[in-house]
């Protein structure tokens, strides 16, 4: 029963806003629309247009939001980013959907007026024919109603007919404010739902993230290979150059060949360390044997700044995990570098659709995404499982970083 | 072998390297008269000291890509008796190409693992200083494999051992010690390899060792 009012006040609710909404829409989108029209020969007159389109696309926006509320949800509609500029509003011009938002502030006003009209009329025609016992009274004399015309002049006729009428607006109301509403909703789904450019937008901003994933392979590969030239790799032929120089000397010179051979250990112990460190940038065992919880607490442990680490039963997919562990080990590896930090926590929590990561130090501030190729390459990272990185590292600290990833429902 | 102390610049950008270089070369009987570890600060440093043989990383600051041998080609089209020894962590045939392309001798191309053995490296610094050309044998082999067209084909083995050395920038003398076979049986070989692919004989010296090079570039 609740639950029935609730849905009756807020179907009514949306009605009586959207009334206004429209009037108010169709009254600035139609000068707009005449004025830009009439000027479109001059420049002027496609700006005017673009401002018509722009308070179409608010229009439908609060359509949407309205019809939201009353429960008739539509798909979210993605306006592209035509760029900054002058050339990137008018762009807007080109735009199919924003034509036909101001399609839909023509058609919804039309619609509106009828809707609003109907639903007030219904509602309170139907209070006032409940309540027509006690207000009746105070009516002038002489106020001829229905049921004297058509022969039963007595007042209890008339309570009684007023009555009826009244109880059958008021149980009707639901499902008429229901029906006015979903008309609203079918209007909409028609003009306002734009299945091939929702797909399209998806389409490209998955392109896009994926060549994002792609630079973000090429980039590691790259670098890969480089600390492998510059690491071990230097290393073993110095290892070489001072074994073979031991083994000139041997004969001549045991002591410095003895140097020499104690050199060459060092040396060969150092490549093994590289390249112990560089197998746990390419691929964390602990990452794969023992999940996220373990190698984060891990890379925590492994830094000099005390770090506490916080990570709930999150569950998420292989990829979005090695970007988790990745983001972290840089804000790590910087929070080591140049945050003068004394303290730093990492936190993932799974919360709804999202996975957030956030690691905090209480530095001195100023990083950003421009600076360090680490931070832009972690974006890409984060693009290749649809995540998104901000930050928030004001001169002076602290700074915090915060990785969002989308929980991937199995079943879609 | 010349009496003289061979002068030698070193550019390399690891420090490690650097440090053993200059040990082996000094071992070598070389002077080295400036180490650096970038392509300009090896540019300068050729013309400053004249040096007989630059000893060059091919990547080097400040792009990391091939600076040391962009330099390197640059410093020679100036100073026309500047020797090279260009070393790199790979082998690259385009390296290899950069440096012979001015058909001048006097370069050489030598993977780093090979300078660990002082003989090696102080081989191909002589061989260098004297006009010579030095291969890695690694960018021969993949000359040879490039080559599939086959005159090759009509090769013995032996005498494609021999071919090989040939292009790595080896004398009659050191092919023969390496083979350990008579100086004799290595110019049989020789004039044997040149009929059949069907190259002029040019003698012994380092005009021998480029149309070698060139016929095996070819196609």
């Amino acid at each position: 029963m609740t639950s029935m009012i609730r849905g009756v006040g807020r179907n009514l609710a949306a009605i009586l806003v959207m009334f206004p909404v429209a009037l108010s829409a169709f009254v600035v989108c139609t000068v707009l629309f005449s004025t830009g029209v009439g000027l479109a020969v001059l420049f002027v007159g496609l700006f005017i247009l673009v401002g018509c389109l722009m308070v179409a696309g608010w229009a439908a926006q609060m359509t949407r939001f309205l019809l939201g509320y009353a429960g008739v949800s539509l798909p979210p509609i993605r306006y592209p980013n035509h760029g900054p500029g002058v050339l990137g509003k008018l762009r807007r011009l080109g735009h199919g959907q924003s034509w036909r938002d101001l399609l839909f502030v023509l058609i919804n006003f039309a619609l509106s007026t009828v809707s609003f009209s109907v639903a007030l009329g219904w509602v309170v025609g139907g209070l006032g024919g409940i309540t027509y016992w006690f207000w009746s009274s105070f009516l002038p004399e002489g106020n001829q109603g229905v049921p004297a015309l058509l022969g039963f002049p007595s007042r209890l006729a008339d309570i009684a007919f007023n009555e009826v009428v009244g109880a059958i607006l008021v149980v009707t109301t639901p499902p008429v404010l229901h029906g006015l509403v979903h008309l609203h909703g079918v209007i909409a789904r028609g003009l306002l739902v734009d299945e091939t450019s929702t797909l399209r937008e998806q389409v490209s901003e998955l392109t896009q993230s994926r060549t994002a994933a792609g630079e973000a392979e090429v980039h590691t590969l790259r670098k890969l290979e480089r600390d492998l030239h510059d690491g071990p790799q230097q290393r073993l032929v110095r290892l070489g150059m001072d074994i073979s120089a031991a083994q000139r000397r041997l004969e001549g010179d045991p002591a410095q060949a003895r140097a020499l051979l104690d050199e060459a250990f060092a040396q060969s112990q150092e490549a093994l360390a590289d390249i112990r460190t560089l197998s746990r940038g390419i691929a964390p065992p602990i990452l794969a044997e023992q999940g996220l919880r373990a190698a984060v607490t891990a890379l925590a442990a492994r830094g000099t700044v005390p770090t506490s680490v916080d990570v709930d039963g999150v569950v998420l997919s292989e990829a979005a995990q090695n970007a988790a562990y990745f983001v972290v080990a840089e804000a790590l590896t910087n929070v080591e570098k140049h945050s003068r930090a004394t303290h730093a926590s990492v936190e993932i929590r799974g919360g709804g659709a999202l996975a957030v990561i956030t690691v905090a130090d209480n530095g001195v501030g100023g990083a950003s995404m421009a600076k360090g190729q680490g931070l832009a390459g972690l974006t890409d990272r984060l693009g290749g499982v649809d995540g998104g990185l901000t930050i928030s590292s004001p001169p002076g600290g602290p700074t915090q970083l915060t990785a969002t990833i989308p929980l991937q429902d199995v079943s879609s | 072998m010349r009496s003289d102390r061979l002068r030698v610049i070193v550019a390399d950008d690891s420090v490690l390297l650097r440090e053993g270089l200059i040990r082996l070369l000094s071992e070598a009987a070389c002077e080295v008269v400036a180490a650096v570890g970038d392509a300009p600060g090896l540019l300068s440093a050729v013309d400053e000291h004249r040096p007989d043989v630059a000893v060059v990383d091919v990547r080097m600051p400040p792009t990391m890509t091939d600076d040391g041998l962009r330099a390197a080609v640059a410093a020679r089209a100036q100073h026309a008796d500047l020797g090279v020894l260009m070393l790199s962590a790979y082998v690259e045939l385009s390296y290899a190409d950069a440096l012979l392309s001015d058909g001048r001798g006097r370069v050489g191309y030598l993977l780093k693992d090979r300078v660990s053995s002082l003989d090696r490296l102080s081989d191909a610094l002589r061989t260098i200083a004297a006009g010579g050309t030095v291969l890695d044998p690694e960018v021969v082999a993949q000359l040879l494999v490039s080559r599939r067209a086959d005159p090759l084909a009509a090769l013995t083995p032996r005498e494609r051992e021999v071919l090989a050395l040939m292009a790595e920038g080896r004398s009659n003398a050191a092919i023969a010690d390496q083979l350990v076979v008579s100086g004799g049986a290595v110019e049989k070989h020789i004039s044997s390899i040149f009929a059949k692919i069907n190259l002029p004989d040019l003698g012994s010296d380092n005009r021998r060792v480029l149309a070698v090079l060139a016929w095996l570039k070819s196609r």
